[in-house]
């Protein structure tokens, strides 16, 4: 990737803007279980976009929290993509999505204790023997806490690195959502997490619900970056060299200009950080 | 069963429209918020993300019933039918057999056509460019970028007012039966009427797989297979 690697999640409705514009981007990213099809035109565009840019693939179905260990069947396909496409970046999520057998189309919670932390770790060696390269692991928003819960979330993460050699990509949005949820102290969670395990970050927008009364930030996907959001990126930037950022905006797909400007000012502030590092 | 084990079925139970346990109660901290708010966020997520995936793959049947009567059904559906595979351009296969089993829909069964209608559509978006093409001796196939919607409502017409090529006023709802061929061509979907009769039948019993196929006369066989509607068949 190049000095200044900015991405965005590439939808279908942008397709043809990104090969009609040829758009300034280091990289994009899709979810591996949007491609997992034997052919069809998602393959004929991703294939024709891969001519000019890098790909990063994004698991959201792997379910690595799942007690019951990976579903076989699931690592083959993503084990096929990846060789198909041979993307630079591969990552999942610290999550759970599917019991024996029904995938229940979230990134579920997990106690994070030493059991959880077991499963996890066996999990993800098992992807990353099946894909034949280490992943990233991605924190996720947190709507809930668990009273077995015993271990701090960036604890946990940098603990699994440590255990399986994967590294982590640090979802800012998600961050800022688990600690105004939970009541933790988002920038206190950021300074925390070592920059040299980050290898990805991303950013995206979240809605903001009254449930009973109480305020509870909902990681949508679906509108800009929040100034919060920025706020916590510039931080990181202060700490690190530049890290591949991406932009996801998954639901309520804006115009590509839209994104694109979401994209510009994570590369201006990137750019003005590197500035400083020098 | 271990103690994540029994913690993931009862959440999944729970996302799928079950009471909450006991158990799962006093393990979610409540922080301010009850156990039962905090889960049902994820409730919420399963529902919604899941009828908005769907609604997406069912646009005729949108135009029919409208988006408040088929949200309205996805949500049933959702929970019954849950997802087994997380590549969700599988999911929804068996909608419109759903759809015909509605006490609402039994009147309109033009409506459970139109959803398969919809689900071939979206299937064969996702079919393999190159197709081998496998003679097998003395044996029809259907090719795999082609799928047959038999209907007993005027489907093709019903087709056409949904998509705008005809005015909805113009469509006789007790006019002549007709099915659809639904075929991928270079990257396009064509849709095709077939008349009732015979090549309906014949149509319909090998998408079905029925190794007793129905007689056809020798120039209807030609037309078919000259609409590339075999796999590897010349006669």
């Amino acid at each position: 990737m190049d000095q200044l690697p900015i991405g965005v999640g590439l939808k279908a409705q942008h397709y043809d803007n990104v090969l009609s514009e040829r758009p300034a981007l280091s990289f994009l990213e899709v979810h591996a279980e949007n491609y997992m099809m034997p052919g069809g035109a998602h393959h004929r565009y991703l294939k024709d976009i891969c001519q000019f840019y890098e790909l990063s693939i994004h698991g959201v179905g792997m379910s690595l929290g799942s007690a019951g260990g990976l579903d076989t069947l699931h690592l083959k396909r993503f084990a096929k993509l990846v060789d198909e496409y041979n993307p630079a970046l591969v990552s999942e999520h610290l999550a759970w999505s599917r019991t024996e057998d029904v995938y229940l189309n979230d990134l579920l919670p997990l106690p994070l204790n030493s059991e959880t932390f077991l499963v996890i770790a066996d999990n993800v060696a098992a992807m990353q023997d099946a894909i034949g390269r280490n992943i990233l692991v991605e924190n996720p928003s947190t709507y809930l806490r668990f009273e077995n819960s015993t271990i701090p979330e960036q604890e946990f993460l940098v603990a699994l690195a440590d255990k399986t050699g994967c590294e982590l990509l640090l979802d800012v949005n998600n961050v800022f959502v688990s600690c105004r949820n939970m009541g933790w102290d988002p920038l206190a969670y950021i300074n925390s997490m070592p920059t040299q395990l980050i290898k990805e970050i991303h950013l995206a927008g979240h809605s903001v619900r009254e449930v009973e009364g109480q305020e509870i930030r909902v990681d949508d996907h679906g509108s800009p970056v929040c100034e919060n959001v920025w706020g916590l990126y510039q931080c990181i930037l202060e700490r690190a060299r530049p890290v591949p950022t991406l932009i996801e905006w998954d639901n309520n797909i804006p115009d590509f200009a839209t994104l694109m400007a979401e994209a510009e000012r994570a590369k201006q502030m990137m750019k003005q950080s590197d500035a400083c590092h020098d | 069963m271990t103690k994540l084990a029994e913690l993931q079925g009862h959440i999944g139970d729970y996302i799928l429209g079950k009471d909450i346990e006991t158990t799962l109660r006093e393990e979610v901290c409540d922080d301010g918020l009850a156990a039962i708010d905090r889960l049902q966020i994820h409730r919420n997520t399963y529902r919604e993300s899941l009828v908005s995936a769907l609604e997406g793959i069912y646009p005729l049947v949108t135009v029919f019933v409208g988006s408040d009567f088929l949200r309205q059904v996805l949500k049933r559906y959702v929970l019954e039918h849950p997802p087994y595979e997380p590549m969700l351009y599988t999911y929804g296969s068996e909608f419109p057999r759903f759809l015909a089993g509605l006490e609402a829909v039994k009147p309109m069964q033009y409506i459970a056509d139109i959803a398969e209608l919809d689900w071939y559509t979206h299937e064969l978006l996702q079919v393999a460019d190159e197709v081998q093409d496998r003679i097998v001796a003395n044996q029809y196939r259907l090719t795999p970028n082609i799928r047959f919607v038999a209907s007993d409502a005027p489907l093709f017409d019903l087709w056409r007012a949904a998509v705008g090529q005809v005015d909805a006023d113009e469509v006789d709802i007790n006019g002549e039966a007709q099915s659809i061929l639904v075929l991928l061509h270079e990257g396009n979907i064509l849709y095709q009427p077939v008349p009732d009769g015979d090549v309906s039948k014949f149509l319909r019993a090998l998408q079905m797989g029925s190794e007793d196929l129905p007689e056809l006369d020798e120039s209807a066989l030609q037309e078919l297979t000259d609409r590339g509607v075999f796999l590897g068949w010349a006669l």
